[in-house]
C-alpha cells in the first residue's frame, strides 16, 4: 500500500505543481466559481420572495442557501474530471507516453485528477467551508447543520468522490470509438449536473425523473453527502445511503476495468 | 529475449467521398478500407544486440514498435519479450523497457526538468542510492545539469532530447526503444546521443532497436539491420553484407590543380558501359565519379583520369548506405 501511493502519489505530486505553476489562470476560474454561486444564490432569494409559501418542498429560504452552500462544497471536494484528459491524451498521441509507463492508466489518471483535486480543495473547498460557518453562525441557524455528521459526510464525500471518477472515466472511453465526443462531453456534464444534484435538490424533481435518479449514480456524488451535512439523512437511511455509495463505487471500478481492457485491445494510436 | 512471430497489425479505416453527398453518404455506408500497416514479419533479437530498424515513411516502423511495447494489441500474431506478452501484460514490460519516441515527450512539459526525474524514480520505485548514481552518471555523458533547472517546454530541441534519453535510460531497462531519436538534431546532439546509447549497451547490455532516417546512427551504432518496406521486413542481417551485395558501386573524388570545364569526358564509351552507370559530378576543382566497381577498377579509373589531368588530391570511398537502401527499396526487396 505503501509503495502504491508512493508510486502514484508522483502523478498526484506532478498535476499539483502543474496546477501551482498556473495559480493565477486557476485563481480565476475559481473566482468565476464563487461568482456563479452567489447567482445561484440570489436567484433563489428572487424565487422565494415571489413565492406564496416560506417552504418550497421542505426547504426555508435560508436551508436552500445551506443547500446551494453545501452542494457547492461537496462539488469541490468529489472534483474529478478526466474526460479531457483522455481526449486530449487520446487525440495528441501523448497517450503512449503514459503506456510505457509500469503503471495503470486508469490509476495515473486517477492520481493526476487528485493533484488537481487538491488544488481545488485548498482554493474552494477551505473558503465555502469558511463561507458556510460563518454563514451559519451569522443567521443563528447552526441547528440547520448536523455539524456532528461531519466525519460521515467526509467519508461519505469520499466516496462521492470515487463514484465521480469511475462514472467519468467509463464515459471518457468514449474517444476511442468515436470522434464525435465534445457533444458528448457537454451531454455527460448536463446529466451529471442535474441528477447530482447540483442544480436543484432532487426532492424537486416530479416522481419519474427521481426514480430514474435512483438508477444513476450521481446521487452519489453530491446529493447523498449533502443531505447528511444538512441533517435530512439520518439514522437507518444514512446507513442504505452510504450503502449504495459503496454499492456504486465497487461496481464502477469494475465496470471501469472492463472498459478499459476493450478499449486498450483495440486501441489506435495517433502519431508516429 | 525479442521474439517476433508472424506479426501483423491492420487499421481499418473508414473513407468517405469529398464534399456534401459524400458526408450524406460515409454516414450510412462508408467504404471500409484495411491497411496492413505490419504484415507477417518475424524475427528474433538477442539481449545485448543493437539493432537499426529502416524503412520509408508509413513503411511500419513506428506501429511494430508500439506493438513490441505494448501500446497496441497485434491483429494476428505474437511478441515476446523475456518471455512476457507485452500488449497483454504491459505493466510488467514497462518495468524492464525504456522508450523514446522522437517526436514526443515523457517529460512534465511545464515542470522544471528535475521534476519529472524524481516522478519516474517514484514510478519506478529506485532506490535513493542508486537514483544518485544513475543521475550523475547521465549527467556527465548527457550534461544535464546546463538546464535541470528549467521548464521542459523552454528547453531547446537538443536539451529536450538529452533528458528525454536520460528519462528512458534512468530505470536502467533491459531493451531501449528509440523511434527517430535523433530527428531534427543537430550534429553535435545527435553525436551526443549515440554516445550515450553505446555507453549504456557497453556498461548494462541493454538490447537496442533504433528507427532512424539518419544512417550515420546505424554505421556507429547498429550491428544489425531489419529493413521493412510496406509492413513485410526485406532483409534482416549485417550492415556489412549488404554493403558487400549491394555497396556495387565505388566513388572517387579528385581535386584538379585547374578549373574543370564543360568539356565531356566520354568515360562511357572509353570504359564501354552505358552512361547511367556512371554518375558524375563537377564543382570547381573538385571532380567526383561514381562507378560500377565490378566493370571498371579503382586502378583503371584513377589512370584514365590521371592521364587527362593534373591531379592534386585522391579520395576513394565505398557506396553510401543511403544509396545502398534507397536502391533496396527501388527494388522492393532483396535477394543475397
Ligand atoms: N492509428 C492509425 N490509424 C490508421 N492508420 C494508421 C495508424 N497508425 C499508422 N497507420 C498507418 O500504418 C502505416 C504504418 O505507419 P507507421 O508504423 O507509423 O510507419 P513508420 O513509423 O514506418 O513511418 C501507415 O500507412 C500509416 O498511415
Ligand atoms: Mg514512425
Amino acid at each position: 500500500m505503501k509503495r502504491f501511493l508512493r508510486k502514484y502519489g508522483a502523478f498526484a505530486k506532478g498535476s499539483f505543481e502543474v496546477a501551482v505553476m498556473y495559480r493565477v489562470h486557476i485563481l480565476l476560474w475559481v473566482f468565476g466559481d464563487f461568482f456563479s454561486l452567489g447567482l445561484t444564490i440570489l436567484l433563489w432569494v428572487a424565487i422565494y420572495a415571489n413565492s406564496p409559501t416560506e417552504m418550497i418542498r421542505g426547504f426555508t429560504l435560508i436551508q436552500m442557501i445551506f443547500y446551494n452552500l453545501i452542494i457547492h462544497l461537496t462539488g469541490s471536494i468529489t472534483y474529478m474530471s478526466p474526460l479531457s484528459d483522455v481526449a486530449e491524451d487520446y487525440y495528441d498521441g501523448r497517450i503512449s507516453m503514459s503506456l510505457i509507463k509500469p503503471a495503470s492508466y486508469a490509476i495515473q489518471l486517477f492520481f493526476r485528477n487528485l493533484g488537481n483535486n487538491l488544488f481545488s480543495n485548498l482554493f474552494i473547498t477551505l473558503p465555502t467551508f469558511l463561507l458556510i460557518a460563518a454563514v451559519s453562525l451569522a443567521t443563528h441557524q447552526t441547528e440547520s447543520l448536523a455539524w456532528l455528521s461531519f466525519p460521515v459526510f467526509l467519508f461519505s464525500s469520499l466516496l462521492g468522490l470515487f463514484i465521480n471518477y469511475f462514472a467519468n472515466f467509463i464515459f471518457s472511453n468514449l474517444v476511442f470509438y468515436t470522434d464525435a465526443t465534445f457533444g458528448m462531453f457537454q451531454l455527460n456534464q448536463a446529466i451529471v449536473r442535474i441528477f447530482s444534484g447540483a442544480l436543484i435538490p432532487l426532492n424537486f424533481f416530479p416522481g419519474w425523473l427521481r426514480s430514474l435518479a435512483g438508477f444513476l449514480p450521481y446521487a452519489g456524488v453530491q446529493y447523498i453527502p449533502a443531505m447528511i451535512l444538512l441533517g435530512r439523512t439520518t439514522g437507518n437511511d444514512l446507513l442504505s445511503a452510504i450503502g449504495v455509495q459503496v454499492l456504486w463505487v465497487v461496481f464502477l471500478g469494475v465496470a471501469a476495468q472492463l472498459v478499459w481492457s476493450h478499449s486498450l485491445s483495440r486501441m489506435k494510436v495517433m502519431g508516429g | 529475449m525479442i521474439e517476433v512471430r508472424n506479426l501483423t497489425k491492420e487499421f481499418v479505416k473508414y473513407e468517405k467521398e469529398k464534399g456534401l453527398k459524400g458526408l450524406v453518404k460515409g454516414f450510412f455506408n462508408a467504404k471500409k478500407v484495411v491497411k496492413k500497416a505490419v504484415d507477417n514479419i518475424s524475427f528474433t533479437i538477442n539481449e545485448g544486440e543493437m539493432v537499426g530498424y529502416i524503412g520509408a515513411n508509413g513503411a511500419g516502423k513506428s506501429t511494430t514498435i508500439k506493438m513490441l511495447t505494448g501500446i497496441l494489441t497485434p491483429t494476428s500474431g505474437e511478441v515476446r519479450i523475456d518471455g512476457i506478452i507485452p500488449y497483454q501484460n504491459r505493466v510488467e514490460n514497462a518495468k524492464k523497457i525504456g522508450v523514446v519516441f522522437g517526436q514526443r515527450t515523457q517529460l512534465w512539459w511545464d515542470l522544471p526538468l528535475s521534476e519529472s526525474f524524481l516522478i519516474l524514480k517514484e514510478i519506478y520505485e529506485m532506490p535513493d542510492a542508486f537514483y544518485e548514481e544513475q543521475m550523475s552518471f547521465f549527467n556527465r555523458i548527457l550534461n544535464l545539469d546546463e538546464f535541470i533547472k528549467s521548464p521542459v517546454r523552454t528547453l531547446s530541441l537538443g536539451q529536450r532530447m538529452r533528458a528525454d534519453i536520460a528519462a528512458s535510460l534512468l530505470h536502467n531497462p533491459k531493451v531501449l526503444y528509440l523511434d527517430e531519436p535523433t530527428i531534427g538534431l543537430d550534429v553535435n546532439a545527435k553525436q551526443r546521443m549515440r554516445d550515450a546509447i553505446k555507453m549504456m549497451n557497453q556498461k548494462y547490455n541493454t538490447t537496442v532497436i533504433l528507427t532512424t532516417h539518419d544512417l550515420d546512427d546505424i554505421a556507429e551504432l547498429c550491428n544489425r539491420i531489419l529493413i521493412i518496406d510496406n509492413g513485410k521486413v526485406i532483409y534482416d542481417g549485417s550492415l556489412h553484407e549488404i554493403k558487400e551485395k549491394y555497396g556495387t558501386t565505388k566513388r572517387i573524388e579528385f581535386e584538379v590543380r585547374d578549373e574543370l570545364n564543360d568539356e565531356s569526358l566520354n568515360l562511357a564509351s572509353v570504359f564501354n558501359v552505358h552512361p547511367d552507370e556512371l554518375e558524375i559530378t563537377r564543382e570547381d576543382k573538385k571532380l567526383s565519379i561514381v562507378f560500377p566497381k565490378l566493370k571498371i577498377s579503382v586502378a583503371q579509373m584513377t589512370e584514365e583520369i590521371l592521364r587527362r589531368f593534373d591531379v592534386q588530391d585522391i579520395s576513394i570511398f565505398d557506396a553510401d548506405i543511403e544509396r545502398i537502401v534507397a536502391r533496396i527499396y527501388d527494388e522492393g526487396k532483396v535477394t543475397l
